[in-house]
C-alpha cells in the first residue's frame, strides 16, 4: 500500500468520523429530556423542573429536591408545631432555643436585610401580621391603639443570635419571627445549590413565584419570565416580560392577599414603621443572583416606595429591580432597562 | 463506478431517513396543550384541551371535598370548590400553557402543560 | 497449500478479526437506548469475506463472529441482536452483490444497504426485547442516516483489504500486510 492511498484512506476515516460524530451530538442533545413535578409545600404550588438525559436520573433528582423541600418546611414554618420557628416563638422571653445551622443563616440573613433596608424589612414582624389577621384567617383592621401596643415588638436588632452556640432568643414574650418573606426563598436556594451540586446544568426552581434558574433554557435562550399585570383581576394577564440566565426573580403585590372592610382594601404588606400596609406601589419585582436576597428585597422595596426602593436596588450589585407605584407607572433599574420587554 | 441505480439506492435510503426523521419531529411538536389535574401531588387525570369543544365537565374528589372544573373553548376553570377562600374559582379562565389553577385547601391543582417551548416560561404572583 | 485450505486459513483469519471488530464494537456508543446494539463495523468482514469466497462463506463468518463474541460478551440480548443483523444483512449484502456482479451497483452501494438492514433488523429486534414499538419510528429514521456514513466506511475498508489481498497471493506475505493495516 502506497503512502498516497494510506493517506486517503486516513482523510477518508476522518471525515466519516466527523459525520458519526455530529449524528451522535444531535441523537444525545435531543435526548435531554424536561421532568417536572409540582407538589403543594410551603402553602404554595411548588413545582421543581430538571433537564436531563436519563429518566431514573430525573425521576430521582425531583423525588430528593422534595424530599428537601419537605424536611426544610418543617423547620420554617411558623404554623408547624415542633417546628424550630415555633419553638423559638414559644420560648420568646424565656430562654435561648438551639438551632440548625440552615435557621441560623435564614435569621442571620433576615436580620442583614433587616439592617440595610433600615427596617422595611422586618422578620419579627409576625406580632402585627397576627393583629391584622393574615395568616389566620380572620382578618380585621386593628385601632391605632392596638398597632401602636404592637410596634414596639418589631424589632429585628432585639433578635439575640449566638452564632457559637447556634441559640436564638427572643427577649421579650410576645415578640415572634416570621420568616414567610424570606424562607421560602431560601428554600429555593437550598433546591437550587442541592441540583447543582448534582451536575444539573438546565433546572428551575418555582415556589409560587419564587423562581430561580439553572442556566438557560434548553435551547440556549434566556428564560423569559412574565411579570403579571397588578391591576388587572383577570389573572393571568402580564404587563412586562424579563429575561433571566442562572437569577432569581420574585414578585411582591398587593394584590396577593388581601381584604376588603368598610369599602377599602387592605394587603398583607404591612410596613414596619407604621403598622399599615404599604400604600406607595403595587408591585416590585427583584431580580437577584440568589432568591432569598429577591424574597426579601422585594417586600422591603414595597414598603420603601418607588424613589427610595430603586435607590436601594440601584446600590446593590447584582440587583435589578421593576417597580409599579400606585399611579401604574413602571419605574425599571438601570441593568433592566436593556432587556425588558414592557407589553 | 456509480451507476444510476447506485443513486437511486442512495437518495430513497436518505430520503426514507430525513423523511421519517421530518415527520417525527412534526408529530412531536404538533403536541397540543393538555390539562393536568392532580390531587395531592398525585397526578389525578389528564385531558387534551381541544376535547373540550364540547364543554367538559370533571368533578374531583380533594382532600376536603368536590372540585368542579370546567374545560370549555380551549379554556379552563374552577367553577365551584370546596374550600373556604374559593381563590381558584376568583381566578377564572385560563387557556395558556403553564398557567395554573390552586385550590389549596382541597390540594388540587389544574395546569395547562405542553411539550412546546412557551414564549414565557413562568408567570410571577 | 491446496486452495482449500488455503480459504479455510483465511476464513478463519476472517472470523478472527470479525470477533475483534465486534468485541471492540461494543464498547462505542450508538443511539439506541438498547443495551447491546451495535453499528455493524464488522460488517467490513462480512463483505470481505462475500468478495473473496461468496455468500455461503460470508455467512459462515457472520454467523460464527456473533457465536464467538458472545462467548467474549456473553450478554442474551446484545446476541440476539447481533445475531439478526448480521443474518439479514448478510443475506441483503449477498443479494445486493448478485447485482454488483451485474455492474448494476457499486460496492459502496452494497455496504450502505447492507449497513442500513444491519441496523433495521436490530431496531426491530430490540423493540420487540424491550417491547417498546414507538422506538421504530423514533430510531429507525435516525439509524437508517446513520447508515449511510457507516455503509461507506464498511465498503471503502472492505475495498481497500479485498485489493491488498489481491495483490498478496502467498499467505505469509499477505499477513505481513494485514500487520501493516
Amino acid at each position: 500500500m502506497t503512502f498516497k492511498k494510506a493517506a486517503e484512506l486516513l482523510a477518508v476515516v476522518i471525515i466519516l468520523g466527523i459525520i458519526i460524530f455530529t449524528i451522535l451530538n444531535i441523537v444525545n442533545q435531543e435526548s435531554i429530556q424536561k421532568y417536572s413535578k409540582t407538589e403543594l409545600l410551603l402553602d404554595t404550588v411548588f413545582d421543581i423542573t430538571v433537564f436531563t438525559e436519563d429518566e431514573a436520573e430525573g425521576n430521582r433528582l425531583l423525588r430528593e429536591a422534595f424530599n428537601e423541600v419537605r424536611a426544610l418546611e418543617k423547620t420554617f414554618s411558623r404554623f408547624v408545631s415542633g417546628s424550630e420557628v415555633d419553638e423559638i416563638n414559644q420560648n420568646a422571653g424565656e430562654g435561648s432555643v438551639e438551632v440548625r445551622s440552615d435557621m441560623l443563616k435564614v435569621i442571620k440573613s433576615g436580620i442583614y436585610f433587616g439592617e440595610i433596608t433600615e427596617g422595611s424589612f422586618d422578620i419579627t414582624i409576625a406580632p402585627l401580621m397576627e393583629l391584622w389577621g393574615f395568616g389566620t384567617g380572620k382578618q380585621r383592621v386593628p385601632s391605632q391603639e392596638e398597632i401602636e401596643e404592637i410596634l414596639p415588638l418589631v424589632d429585628y436588632r432585639e433578635i439575640q443570635l449566638d452564632e457559637q452556640r447556634f441559640t436564638v432568643y427572643l427577649p421579650q414574650e410576645e415578640m415572634s419571627l416570621d420568616l414567610g418573606g424570606i424562607a421560602k426563598g431560601y428554600i429555593v436556594d437550598r433546591i437550587v445549590q442541592y441540583l447543582e451540586s448534582q451536575n444539573v446544568e438546565i433546572a428551575s426552581v418555582n415556589a409560587g413565584g419564587d423562581i430561580r434558574v439553572i442556566g438557560t433554557r434548553e435551547d440556549g435562550t434566556p428564560w423569559r419570565i412574565g411579570i403579571r399585570n397588578p391591576r388587572n383581576s383577570n389573572g393571568q394577564d402580564i404587563i412586562a416580560v424579563i429575561p433571566i440566565v442562572d437569577q432569581a426573580v420574585v414578585t411582591s403585590g398587593d394584590y396577593e392577599r388581601f381584604f376588603t372592610s368598610d369599602g377599602k382594601r387592605y394587603h398583607h404588606i404591612l410596613d414596619p414603621h407604621n403598622g399599615f400596609p404599604a400604600a406607595k406601589v403595587i408591585s416590585v419585582t427583584i431580580v437577584a443572583e440568589e432568591c432569598i436576597t429577591a424574597d426579601a428585597l422585594s417586600t422591603a422595596v414595597f414598603v420603601l416606595g418607588p424613589r427610595k426602593g430603586m435607590e436601594l436596588v440601584e446600590s446593590l450589585s447584582g440587583v435589578e429591580g421593576l417597580i409599579i407605584d400606585n399611579q401604574e407607572k413602571l419605574h425599571v433599574s438601570s441593568g433592566l432597562q436593556d432587556i425588558i420587554e414592557i407589553r | 463506478m456509480f451507476s444510476r441505480y447506485d443513486f437511486i439506492i442512495w437518495i430513497v435510503i436518505v430520503s426514507l431517513a430525513i423523511g421519517g426523521i421530518y415527520y417525527h419531529q412534526n408529530l412531536v411538536s404538533m403536541g397540543e396543550n393538555l390539562v393536568e389535574i392532580s390531587v395531592n401531588g398525585q397526578e389525578y387525570e389528564v385531558i387534551p384541551l381541544t376535547d373540550s369543544n364540547g364543554n367538559l365537565r370533571r368533578e374531583i374528589e380533594g382532600v376536603n371535598g368536590l372540585t368542579v372544573v370546567e374545560i370549555r373553548d380551549q379554556r379552563v376553570r374552577v367553577i365551584s370548590s370546596a374550600c373556604p377562600d374559593k381563590l381558584c374559582i376568583h381566578s377564572g379562565w385560563i387557556d395558556r400553557p403553564g398557567q395554573m389553577l390552586v385550590c389549596l385547601p382541597n390540594r388540587v391543582v389544574v395546569k395547562i402543560v405542553s411539550d412546546e417551548q412557551q414564549d414565557i416560561d413562568f408567570f410571577t404572583n | 497449500m491446496s486452495g482449500q485450505t488455503t480459504k479455510l486459513v483465511y476464513l478463519a483469519l476472517l472470523i478472527t478479526f470479525a470477533v475483534v471488530i465486534h468485541t471492540i464494537e461494543s464498547f462505542l456508543v450508538i443511539p439506541i437506548p438498547v443495551p447491546g446494539a451495535k453499528l455493524g463495523l464488522a460488517n467490513i468482514i462480512t463483505l470481505l469475506a462475500l468478495m473473496l469466497y461468496g455468500f455461503r462463506s460470508s455467512m459462515v463468518v457472520s454467523v460464527m463472529r456473533t457465536l464467538i463474541g458472545f462467548l467474549i460478551v456473553g450478554n442474551l440480548i446484545s446476541f440476539s441482536l447481533s445475531l439478526s443483523g448480521a443474518v439479514f444483512s448478510t443475506a441483503v449484502m449477498g443479494a445486493a452483490f448478485i447485482l454488483y456482479k451485474k455492474k448494476w451497483i457499486s460496492i459502496l452501494t452494497v455496504s450502505v444497504l447492507g449497513a442500513a438492514s444491519h441496523n433495521v433488523a436490530q431496531i426491530v429486534i430490540a423493540s420487540f426485547v424491550v417491547s417498546q414499538f414507538h422506538l421504530i419510528t423514533f430510531y429507525l429514521p435516525i439509524l437508517l442516516l446513520l447508515a449511510v456514513p457507516t455503509g461507506v466506511f464498511t465498503g471503502l475498508s472492505a475495498m481497500y483489504l479485498y485489493k491488498v489481498i489481491l495483490k498478496n497471493v502467498t499467505v505469509s506475505h499477505s499477513l505481513s500486510e494485514f500487520r501493516k493495516i
